[in-house]
């Protein structure tokens, strides 16, 4: 018997990436998953790979950020499966990549809405249904950058940090209910994304990691499923940092010099980078 | 019903005779694990280890103090010997002591930091001397508590063994750094008020300080729970099960809160 036997998951942004990893693990584990995504061929290539595989999915294509577009995902997930136990918050855009004083107004809020309103609002119409069944779990995937500083994220970082926040404020507001609701934090993953950057610019990333290397996406999406699973029912408010350390330590110059040398190793690449742009 | 592939995996439990340990041991062996019970107290350990076999599980139950050197290496040698390679190593052995800071003596806080700080070193070094012979990786899981993160709140003396909780903390950030080559990952739970004889202790304790009902430190405690209910053992069992799976194989130098939304962060 599977993990999430009898449990229905709506997974935001699970056209690709780390998205699709969790929904296809859920479904793997039993879940009756609601892929939901803006793009909807990607959304109905997860599907397809969902249910070849023999499992349980359907597609719902919208944005997060649109308050009519999250009430509806809620109200088509009940009417197709009956029942929302599982929520993941992990529909998400990165930054404008800028400094600080040169992102514009439109970028921050175009950020801001997709990562931080959007989990808001989808939230908000699980909690009802959740409630009424007597409990449910919702997911916020967040990051490292939720946690630290750094440079040219302003936007990205605010939105992550302010996930944490809005997980940890409903777990006080629905924990009376049942409902849980925890953050994962990962670092970089081996997503198709990250094959398309060139090594030399991630690797003082991966040097961060007690590993020098990227997670993959199943292995974040095994700590989604944890949280999600009742073998979590008492942890809530809780951030788990699916990070290989990175967090736990102040690295040294010399932990990320020999990191980043160890990552393009692995990448294939001799590290050419002058020591001083490794901080 | 297994969760994860732990399948064959030795896993040494220590403060496995009662409480969160007893909790832990049962669950490992459920996940197919064979499991080595360590308690200072050997009767108790001998009695979950009776409980392992009960479900058909391999279970070892040895008699050691895990602040001499000599008996942690005696533990983690027996084992090895009688069970195999060695896999997993959950350092749950801890007391408690209360008193305000202002009235811990010398001898209260060496005790503690003792079993609690040295004690998860001392396993620790010893399982992962032989883990790294064995060229294996490896899991070892500390077991905090909310007070390796927090000062308990006012009310209830907790201070040295706050200390002694957040040494637990520490060792798991540097212990994970350390270990990483060798593919060990370390990590750290914190529990929040888990209905075992050391919470009994703390609110009959804390009660004759303040001239209060016994029980009502407890309660009070579990009212500010935002799950609504005291943790049980089994609660933190699921916690190191996940850590101990593959399923956490990008997990190291970490710290989990598992306490049903207690701790502030």
């Amino acid at each position: 018997m599977g993990r999430l036997e009898n449990k229905v998951a709506i997974v935001t942004g699970a056209g690709q990436g780390l998205g699709r990893s969790t929904a296809q693990r859920f479904a793997t584990e039993g879940a009756k998953v609601v892929v939901a995504d803006l793009n909807q061929a990607t959304a109905h290539d997860t599907v397809q790979a969902i249910t070849s595989a023999g499992g349980e999915a359907v597609a719902v294509v919208g944005d997060v950020s649109n308050g009519q577009d999250a009430e509806c995902l809620a109200a088509t997930t009940l009417a197709k499966f009956g029942r929302i136990d599982i929520l993941v918050n992990n529909a998400a855009i990165f930054g404008s990549g800028k400094h600080i004083a040169e992102i514009d107004e439109e970028a921050w809020d175009r950020v801001m809405r997709v990562n931080l309103k959007g989990p808001f609002l989808c939230s908000k119409y699980v909690i009802p249904p959740m409630r009424r069944q007597g409990g449910g779990s919702v997911v916020f995937v967040s990051s490292m950058s939720g946690v630290v500083g750094n440079e040219l994220q302003a936007d990205y970082n605010t939105s992550k940090h302010g996930l944490i926040g809005l997980a940890r404020c409903l777990a006080q507001d629905c924990g009376g209910d049942g409902i849980r609701a925890n953050v994962v934090c990962p670092t970089g993953m081996n997503t198709p994304m990250m094959a398309r950057t060139p090594p030399e610019n991630v690797a003082p990333y991966a040097a961060m990691t007690m590993f020098a290397r990227f997670a993959e996406p199943a292995e974040v999406a095994n700590a989604i499923l944890f949280l999600a699973s009742d073998e979590a029912s008492y942890i809530t408010a809780a951030v788990l940092m699916v990070d290989g350390g990175a967090t736990a330590i102040q690295p040294s110059g010399r932990q990320l010099k020999e990191g980043a040398a160890r990552f393009l190793r692995a990448a294939g690449q001799e590290d050419t980078r002058a020591p001083s742009k490794i901080r | 019903m297994p969760r994860y592939d732990l399948e064959g995996r030795v896993a040494i439990v220590t403060g496995a005779g009662r409480g969160i340990g007893r909790a832990i041991a049962l669950r490992l062996a459920r996940e197919g694990c064979r499991v080595t019970v360590a308690d200072l107290d050997g009767d108790t350990a001998a009695q979950v280890a009776d409980e392992v076999r009960e479900f058909g599980a391999q279970a070892l139950a040895l008699q050691v103090d895990v602040t001499r050197k000599d008996d942690v290496e005696g533990m983690v040698n027996e084992s090895i010997a009688r069970r195999g390679p060695l896999h997993i190593l959950v350092n749950n052995a801890g007391i408690g002591a209360i008193a305000p800071l202002m009235e811990t003596d010398e001898e209260t806080w060496d005790t503690l930091m003792n079993v609690n700080a040295k004690g998860t070193l001392l396993c620790s070094q010893a399982a992962a001397r032989r883990m790294i012979e064995q060229g294996d990786g490896g899991r070892i899981i500390n077991n905090a508590s909310g007070a390796g993160k927090t000062a308990p709140g006012k009310g209830l003396p907790l201070g040295a063994y706050a200390a002694s909780k957040h040494a637990v903390v520490a060792l798991t950030k540097q212990m994970g750094l350390e270990l990483s080559d060798h593919g060990i990952l370390v990590n750290c739970v914190c529990a929040g008020i888990v209905d075992t004889h050391m919470w009994d202790l703390i609110d009959r304790e804390t009660a004759k300080r303040q001239g209060v009902a016994v029980g009502s430190i407890k309660a009070q405690a579990v009212a500010s729970i935002p799950l609504g209910r005291i943790q049980q053992p089994e609660d933190v069992a699921n916690m190191v099960a996940f850590l101990a799976s593959p399923d956490a194989s990008y997990l190291t130098g970490q710290t989990y809160n598992a306490c049903g939304g207690l701790l502030p962060y």
